[in-house]
């Protein structure tokens, strides 16, 4: 199997609201973004992978709304309905299976103008939970009490993690929620389903990310050192909240195992340098931690307190400000992925950190967490 | 290039929605389930006759072994259960069934070995705990609707 790199990468800045741009013309921004960072033109992409959702698009195959924005026309273009690291999983296979030299893979979201609250509640069955008007928070709300109960979790130690990536935020340009606030202040913020309060729970973002993926033999074509691909698993557990044991990520763990022996690694917390994981809730931050083998159950909270996932700490985790100061939902895993890809570079800007030679990142799909993407980038 | 009009052009926003009817077929596992609640009042469960795990509601096939569960593995779980995690919600939307602050809870019915999710109520929620024992509060009009649960509430009260 040959091995793939991401040789272009682009994201828009994220925000409440992009008034001034449908999702065509963010879709047009990163495509153009993307090419002119790896120095290619539209005729070098082999074939396109979009990531979208209809009910966030308010339209059916809202993937066609974009087909021409991303460059796509008379090119094979599929699309996935899911988090952008299982579209750059598709995109990647793409190549590995040898049908494609290069893959441009673009998402979209412009959570400004649906409802939040009627889109995650229609994630839920319509028949056992849908009609208990359950939504993104309030399931969450429940796993993040179910870590509480089962294992101990800490809401201060959560607070510390929303300090630590609203002040990362503040070094990323692209970032929606860059602040200073205070452990006090977090646990001083309304609450909004006990015990997540507001400044626990991620904004709900406009925006968009694009990554060309290249096989070996084509990287030569991007003018950008290309950072491997040298590791991915994906894994889902069962749908039903009760099914599960909300504290324990089960699907986490499985696609990491994956991802680390796919990559070659053995113990992920010496050799990973810096993690970028879907921090949609502060207690996911912790909570992935665990699932990724970072540190064992119910330890997550005691990286952050102890300052170990701090920018300057021995592994640092999210220093983009993670999904906490920019949630465009679904593009939120590309942009780790593109996260990674910037830190591997040494082109992260005023985020960058010290040492960025392998990044893990990560995404999810469903109701909390029910199913995880864990990419390992690397520069060699 | 005259980028001007970039510049002076005010983007318009069309106000819009979708309203979707939908006739969702419930299929004959949840059909069953959603009648004998309706008709008797009954929480049905099916047990896994390889892995012996107790699904609530019933499923067609084990989510764990994949073995197949028919009909005669259904079995009358709760209507008892045990309080495993809740939350109490403090927003408010008009797709919620009850208004602010209200709970969920995943419940731990007598004889399921997995939870279910429902509201709680009835109660003063400042006494919630986990672990603490509760019933469901079935409507006295039923239809087949997962809502003919209308919540659960503590047994004898507050606590126990």
């Amino acid at each position: 199997m040959k091995r793939v790199a991401a040789v272009g990468v682009s994201q828009t800045r994220f925000q409440p609201r992009h008034p001034d741009k449908n999702y065509a013309d963010l879709i047009y921004d990163v495509t153009t973004g993307a090419l002119k960072d790896a120095g290619m033109t539209i005729g070098q992409i082999d074939n396109v992978v979009t990531v979208s959702n209809d009910f966030w698009d308010g339209r059916t195959i809202s993937s066609m709304a974009v087909m021409d924005a991303c460059g796509s026309y008379g090119k094979n273009v599929s699309t996935v309905e899911g988090d952008g690291t299982l579209g750059a999983l598709y995109g990647a296979m793409r190549i590995w299976s040898g049908s494609f030299g290069t893959t441009l893979v673009v998402a979209h979201s412009k959570g400004s103008e649906g409802s939040p609250f009627l889109i995650t509640n229609a994630m839920f069955d319509p028949f056992y939970h849908r009609p208990l008007g359950l939504d993104a928070i309030s399931s969450a709300a429940l796993q993040a009490q179910a870590y509480i109960d089962r294992r101990r979790a800490r809401v201060e130690d959560w607070a510390r993690v929303s300090v630590k990536n609203h002040r990362n935020a503040k070094l990323n340009p692209f970032a929606q929620l860059p602040m200073d606030v205070t452990v006090e202040q977090v646990m001083a913020s309304p609450v909004k389903a006990t015990p997540l309060k507001r400044l626990d729970c991620s904004p709900v973002s406009d925006g968009a990310a694009a990554v060309i993926l290249a096989g070996e033999d084509r990287v030569g074509e991007s003018r950008q050192k290309p950072v491997w691909l040298k590791g991915v698993g994906y894994a889902a557990e069962l749908h039903y909240l009760g099914d599960r044991d909300l504290s324990h990520p089960r699907a986490l763990e499985l696609a990491a195992q994956k991802a680390y022996s796919m990559a070659g690694i053995k113990d992920p917390k010496e050799e990973i340098d810096f993690l970028e994981v879907y921090d949609a809730f502060s207690y996911m931050e912790s909570l992935w931690l665990e699932g990724l083998g970072i540190c064992s159950a119910g330890e997550g909270g005691k990286l952050t307190r102890e300052g170990i996932t701090e920018m300057k700490g021995k592994l640092p985790v999210n220093a983009s400000g993670g999904v906490l100061s920019a949630h465009a939902v679904l593009v939120a895993g590309l942009v780790r992925f593109i996260e990674g890809v910037l830190q591997i570079r040494g082109a992260a800007g005023a985020h960058q950190l010290d040492r960025a030679g392998m990044g893990l990142a990560h995404g999810i799909n469903g109701p909390c967490g029910q199913s995880h993407c864990v990419w390992i980038l690397g520069k060699n | 290039m005259n980028d001007q009009w970039r510049r002076d052009t005010r983007p318009l926003i069309l106000e819009g929605g979708i309203h979707m009817p939908y006739s969702w077929t419930v299929g004959r596992v949840g059909s069953r389930f959603l009648i004998e609640l309706r008709d008797h009042g009954r929480i049905m469960g099916s047990r896994c006759p390889n892995c012996h795990l107790v699904w609530v509601p019933p499923r067609l096939r084990c989510p764990e072994c994949y073995a197949e569960i028919d009909d005669r593995a259904w079995m009358e779980v709760g209507p008892h259960g045990t309080l495993r995690h809740f939350t109490i919600v403090r927003y408010e939307h008009p797709a919620q069934p009850m208004k602010p602050p209200f709970a969920y809870g995943l419940i731990d019915l007598d004889g399921a070995s997995r939870a279910i999710t429902h509201l709680i109520s009835g109660m003063d929620l400042d006494c919630l705990r986990p672990g603490i024992r509760v019933k469901p509060v079935m409507e006295s009009t039923r239809q087949g609707h997962i809502l003919d649960i209308a919540f659960f509430t503590p047994v004898g009260g507050s606590n126990q």
